[in-house]
């Protein structure tokens, strides 16, 4: 009697829930020349990934309640692989999630306990060809390279003892084509390039505000031939070619629109145009290569569509705009429609 | 995300909590008990309108929920605490809370013993506050607490019992730059102690209750000063029964002004005058208001006034110097005194590393009368802090030396010291140890000193934890329903009658181990054993406790299953006295809901 008693307590309490109206999303965004930016959707934890629950596991659900649901904590990065699973980066929780919408599945990698090679601030993230996944780890100083399920694969940067061998790394591009791995060194105002093999080939950069000078240089982007550093106390986005020759940059100061006082995360979407998320502020800004401002989404709030300390920034080959947005401890999905591509991909 | 649910348009609810259905068992000596029923707690939140005009928080709980650890699993309770604000942020805020206990384990505590002597009973209070803030108006804050409790310790036959009421009245306003704020406080303490805990051979009854008037007023002066008044009134009555019965009542008045400027950045002077009678009135009502039992002699009139200036200059950034001079008339028990105090200090902040490690402050001061240097007294401190390979080592010796006037001079003193040391031992273990202990140093009654010495260490690994202690203490005390409570620091012994003052000593050694496995698994296994002993001059006590308890939670999803076991061995009475003992163990389950 007392087991059916304490069952039929949450069907009663799930009634109530269901008659919580759903937020309304953003309108589109209409842009110049028939283009368009709309809010997706959003996803925070396990639970958003899960197919439809069959009988049995409604019933077990009932009885003894619903599983935890890992959630995120205090995402800061993210990548989608070619599978289209969206890897995020959280330090709050000390480990990387995987969302696989597409298969309704779920995983969360940590490196807990493993001595020296144990992964402690999971920072920026970025995938490979074969979908390994590298995450930069700021603390430990290395980074940590997984296989697509999650296992371990090695860590690059580790020195003799267990130390790692960058100050602090927090951004990273991995170029399979041209086999380069790109690690900003933040401490060291420098990015580094490196094999795949994880030997450091070259060193960009000097502390300063010129040309390939930075000051505390965050996330970086390479794409076609260029590579794009967050320059974040410069307060500019550098452009760079291959060989870490200066080509432009974007960004100045200030507390205006086209202005960057925290930049964070950016993106190259399908037409080459620059997404930059600004910390602060609680928005992305898109500029042209010549540094224009195009236009901006996201406000600072805790709604749809708005940002609470966004960070990090991802678009995929479908100009999906994945942001992070960290305070709210969610990953927001936009989706940008340009201009119709003709049969060789190019804008019409 | 927490559901909520709404009725009509103004009211919201929140509920949540656990259900649960549990198998107790007891052995109480030798008389065992079975049952089965049902357990619970709950917590519901609210508002009506807006949570700014009503708020409300219930929480009830049945069966085995219990908020004390150490003794955790002894008894089945059933509660409840409620709290209700009103208007709040208007210019009219009120509160009321209500708390409700029955069958709470708790503990009789014995001073720096970690291990009291374990008992049960009911418990409930009742406080209503109310506030006027209006801007312009004097701000009045009117609240009244009611507090009622009762408590058998296990192996006495005896009940104590303790009711309070307190009313306190206080307001502030602030006009043509005076600050002025004043107050009335009335207190109730009744108190009835069971006649094994002193070990009198009637129970005893006193009942107490006071009422103090208060006004204050300040105003800023020229140089960066301020001078203040005040006039405070302390009345209060009296009434103990044990083989004997005594009352006595009283009345204090204080007067005092302060005037400070500084007339330098780095000087401040100030001139003060004091008067106040009987002025030890005030001793005994600042001990009873804890519930203590003390029969205090009767006190013929005191008179005391005090007038003085004091001035303090900061030499360096790190040095300062303070000196006062003051004049004192006493008159006590028929007799006059009169005295002149020059007094100074120094104090020095040594922020730089001294010798790698160490730093120290100290402060003197000097008193002396006609009749030449009469005592030096200070405060003392020497701290160290150093990394020793991979230990984290701190320690702190202080001493301090305090002059009471009191019958002109009276000395006490006292020294503590503390030392940890730290250090990780691997990958998320951790070891930790520690040392402290207290001792009172020089005192003007025989056979009244306290200390307490404490040793104890820790080690974490991962999610698990071993710890472990051992402790002594021994000192004067006097009774009250919850516990043991020292003799407050600088309050001479001697103004007591012989037999108010209790002695007492304690050992206590005991240890925990606990942990969570796999994220689901929480265990706790303790022991504990405590040995001590109170002596006043009728009758010694002895007391033995041991405690054995083991508890254990199992979490799937949101099911919970429970399982506890406590077995405690208790004697208290006469040497010699027979233990009593108590086992109590149940396993159960239950699930956790959000309802609305």
């Amino acid at each position: 009697m007392c087991i059916g008693l304490l069952l039929a307590a949450p069907v009663w309490a799930s009634k109530e829930k269901k008659q919580k109206a759903a937020e309304p999303a953003p309108p589109d965004l209409l842009l110049e020349g028939g283009r368009r930016l709309s809010y997706e959707r959003s996803f925070s934890s396990e639970k958003e990934v899960e197919g439809k629950r069959g009988f049995f596991k409604k019933l077990v659900d009932i009885a003894i309640g619903e599983p935890d649901h890992p959630h995120l904590v205090r995402p800061y990065s993210i990548a989608v692989d070619s599978r289209g699973r969206a890897i995020v980066t959280d330090p709050g929780a000390n480990g990387i999630h995987i969302f696989d919408f597409e298969n309704h599945k779920y995983k969360f990698i940590e490196r807990r306990d493993k001595g020296r090679e144990s992964m402690r601030t999971p920072q920026c993230v970025a995938v490979d060809a074969q979908d390994n996944i590298y995450v930069s780890d700021s603390t430990a100083g290395k980074i940590f390279v997984f296989e697509p399920a999650g296992k371990f694969k090695r860590a690059i940067g580790s020195l003799k003892g267990g130390e790692g061998y960058f100050k602090r790394p927090t951004g990273i591009a991995v170029d399979s084509a041209a086999q380069r791995i790109y690690i900003t060194d933040t401490l060291r105002d420098k990015v580094f390039v490196l094999d795949m093999d994880g030997a450091i080939l070259q060193s960009i950069g000097k502390r300063g505000n010129g040309p390939v000078e930075f000051n505390l240089p965050t996330e970086v982007v390479a794409r076609d031939q260029d590579l794009f550093v967050v320059d974040a106390m410069n307060f500019r986005v550098q452009f760079l070619n291959r060989s870490g020759g200066f080509e432009t940059e974007v960004g100045r100061v200030g507390d205006s629109s086209g202005a960057m006082f925290r930049p964070k995360g950016i993106a190259v979407d399908s037409e080459g145009h620059l997404y930059v998320v600004d910390g602060l502020w609680g928005v992305v800004q898109i500029f042209d290569r010549d540094g224009q401002l195009l236009y901006y989404f996201g406000a600072h709030g805790t709604g749809l569509g708005e940002f609470q300390l966004p960070a990090g920034l991802f678009i995929d080959h479908e100009d999906r705009i994945f942001v992070v947005d960290s305070y709210n401890r969610r990953v927001q999905v936009f989706r940008y429609f340009g201009l119709p591509k003709t049969a060789q991909g190019r804008p019409q | 995300m927490a559901a909520q649910l709404q009725v009509g348009e103004d009211w919201n609810f929140n509920l949540n909590g656990n259900l649960g259905y549990s198998y107790n068992g007891s052995i109480d000596n030798g008389v065992s008990g079975h049952s089965m029923g049902f357990t619970g707690d709950a917590t519901l939140k609210g508002s009506y309108y807006n949570p700014n005009f009503l708020n409300f928080s219930v929480q009830p709980y049945y069966g085995r929920v219990q908020s004390n650890t150490l003794f955790g699993s002894l008894s089945n309770s059933t509660g409840v605490t409620a709290t209700a604000n009103l208007f709040s942020g208007s210019r009219f805020p009120g509160s009321i809370s209500y708390g409700r206990g029955q069958n709470v384990s708790s503990e009789f505590g014995i001073p720096a013993s970690d291990i009291g002597l374990a008992q049960h009973g009911d418990a409930q209070n009742l406080a209503i506050n109310w506030s006027e803030i209006v801007p312009g108006l004097p701000t009045l804050n009117a609240s009244y607490l009611i507090g009622d409790e009762t408590s058998t310790i296990y192996g006495t036959q005896g009940q104590s019992s303790q009711n309070n009421r307190t009313l306190s009245l206080l307001s502030t306003y602030k006009i043509d730059g005076f600050l002025i704020n004043g107050g009335y406080m009335h207190r109730n303490v009744n108190t009835d102690l069971a006649e094994i805990i002193n070990g009198s051979p009637l129970p005893v009854q006193a009942s107490n209750s006071s009422n103090t008037y208060q006004v204050n007023a300040s105003h800023a002066l020229p140089m960066s000063g301020s001078a203040s008044f005040g006039w405070n009134r302390n009345s209060y009555g009296y009434d103990y029964r044990d083989s004997y019965s005594t009352s006595n009542s009283g009345v204090s008045d204080g007067l005092n002004g302060t005037v400070t400027v500084r007339p330098a950045a780095k000087l401040s002077v100030s001139g003060f005058a004091n008067y106040s009678d009987n002025l030890l009135g005030a001793v005994p009502e600042q001990i009873l208001n804890s519930g203590t039992v003390i029969n205090a002699p009767g006190l013929r009139s005191f008179k005391n006034t005090l007038e003085g200036v004091d001035a303090y200059y900061q030499l360096l950034s790190n040095l300062s110097v303070h000196g006062n001079v003051a004049h004192q008339n006493q008159e006590f028990l028929g007799h006059s005194y009169s005295s002149t105090i020059y007094g100074g200090s120094a104090n020095y902040n040594l922020n730089k590393r001294f010798l790698g490690s160490l730093s120290f402050s100290l402060a003197l001061f000097e008193v002396a009368n006609q009749l030449g240097n009469q005592v030096l007294g200070g405060v003392a401190n020497v701290n160290f802090d150093r990394k020793i390979d991979r230990w984290d080592v701190n320690a702190n010796f202080s001493y301090s030396q305090n002059v009471q006037t009191i019958v002109l001079v009276y000395t006490t003193s006292s020294y503590g010291w503390v030392a940890n040391a730290r250090r990780q031992l691997g990958n998320r273990m951790y070891f930790a140890a520690g040392y402290g202990g207290s001792h009172s140093g020089l005192t003007n009654e025989a056979g009244l000193t306290s200390g307490s010495h404490r040793w104890s260490g820790t080690f974490l690994w991962k999610n698990y934890n071993v710890n472990g202690f051992y402790s002594f203490s021994n000192g004067a005390a006097a009774f009250t329903p919850t516990g043991l409570v020292s003799v407050p620091v600088g309050v001479p012994p001697s103004l007591f009658a012989p037999g108010s003052v209790i002695l007492y000593n304690s050992k206590a050694v005991g240890g925990n181990v606990g942990g969570v496995f796999m994220h689901r698994l929480t265990f706790s296994l303790g022991y504990g054993d405590s040995r001590g002993s109170t002596v006043d001059p009728l009758i010694s006590t002895v007391t033995q406790t041991q405690l054995y308890n083991a508890v254990m939670q199992y979490r799937l999803r949101k099911i919970f299953l429970n399982a506890g076991y406590t077995r405690l061995r208790q004697a208290v009475g006469t040497p010699g006295v027979a233990p009593v003992v108590v086992t109590s163990y149940f396993i159960g389950f239950s699930r956790w809901f959000d309802f609305f």
